[in-house]
């Protein structure tokens, strides 16, 4: 399983990463904001997107609607602090098929994970 | 939907970012902070060595300051990371700039107002610099205890 996690935290993507080695995902590519994520999901073959909404340069919401007008269906988790009701209507709108918010709890992260990654 | 902030709203401000220092702190870190004071001041003076800041815009404009000492910095990085930096380097900036993202927006949250919108984190890495903030009738200064030693929210809003 491919993963990428795309947030402008190197922190964060730490964070999220040692959740996804607790589920059993190590074929990670990281990516530091929204138009460089979409450069690494353009050479890449993905089964699962992470990313964060507030990015520089190309935000959360551009880069899941980048995703989405290549076809792609792939499973896309956005991982922010926009936690209101009208935010998340937003990105699902963008094609954002799963929402966790900042912050979280690690079991929450890897609850969410779990629904992703192969048993 | 207004946008319009009440005097009163003003003078709740620092409820939704006390609730956030600590959510932030016992669901990331598995911490339970206990705020020591809060009072309004007139001028803003960190005595800490090191400081996250964010600016929010919307229906509130300003400003917010998280700042720590190294040690706590160091402490708080270990728990979110899993290993001790010894040096205040990227990832440690990198690290005060997400809990201060991580704060603002879980106090954005609780104000329930779509329009304040959040900015990119900055880092200043260094004690005893002054900021001059918008409005200095309504700078608030909230202190934490966390178990490695003091934390400081700042905010200046309007």
């Amino acid at each position: 399983m491919k993963v990428l996690v795309v947030d402008d935290s190197g922190v964060m993507r730490k964070i999220i990463i040692r959740s996804l080695n607790a589920v059993g995902v190590s074929d990670i590519v990281e990516a530091g904001d929204g138009q460089e994520g979409f450069v690494q999901f353009q050479a890449h073959q993905f089964d699962l997107v992470l990313t964060d909404w507030n990015m520089p340069v190309r935000n959360g919401l551009e880069f899941v609607t980048d995703i989405r007008k290549t076809g792609s269906k792939v499973p896309i988790m956005m991982i922010t602090t926009e936690g209101q009701r009208s935010q998340v209507i937003l990105a699902i709108q963008a094609g954002v098929t799963d929402y966790l918010v900042k912050p979280f709890e690690k079991e929450s992260l890897r609850a969410k994970l779990d629904k992703y990654v192969p048993v | 939907m207004s946008t319009t902030v009440t005097q009163s709203a003003i003078e709740q401000l620092p409820t939704p970012f006390i609730e956030s220092t600590r959510a932030v702190f016992s669901t990331m870190l598995g911490v339970e902070l206990t705020l020591s004071d809060a009072c309004k001041c007139r001028r803003f003076y960190s005595p800490f060595d090191i400081s996250g800041v964010i600016g929010l815009s919307g229906s509130i404009k300003g400003m917010l300051v998280v700042g720590m000492d190294t040690p706590v910095a160091f402490a708080i990085a270990e728990e979110l990371l899993g290993y001790r930096p010894t040096e205040i380097d990227g990832e440690v900036f990198d690290m005060v700039g997400e809990l201060a993202n991580m704060i603002c927006g879980n106090a954005k949250e609780r104000m329930g107002d779509p329009s304040i919108a959040l900015g990119l984190p900055t880092v200043v890495s260094g004690a005893n610099y002054n900021i001059v903030f918008h409005s200095d009738k309504q700078l608030h200064l909230l202190c934490f205890e966390t178990p490695w030693g003091p934390l400081s929210i700042e905010f200046g809003l309007k």
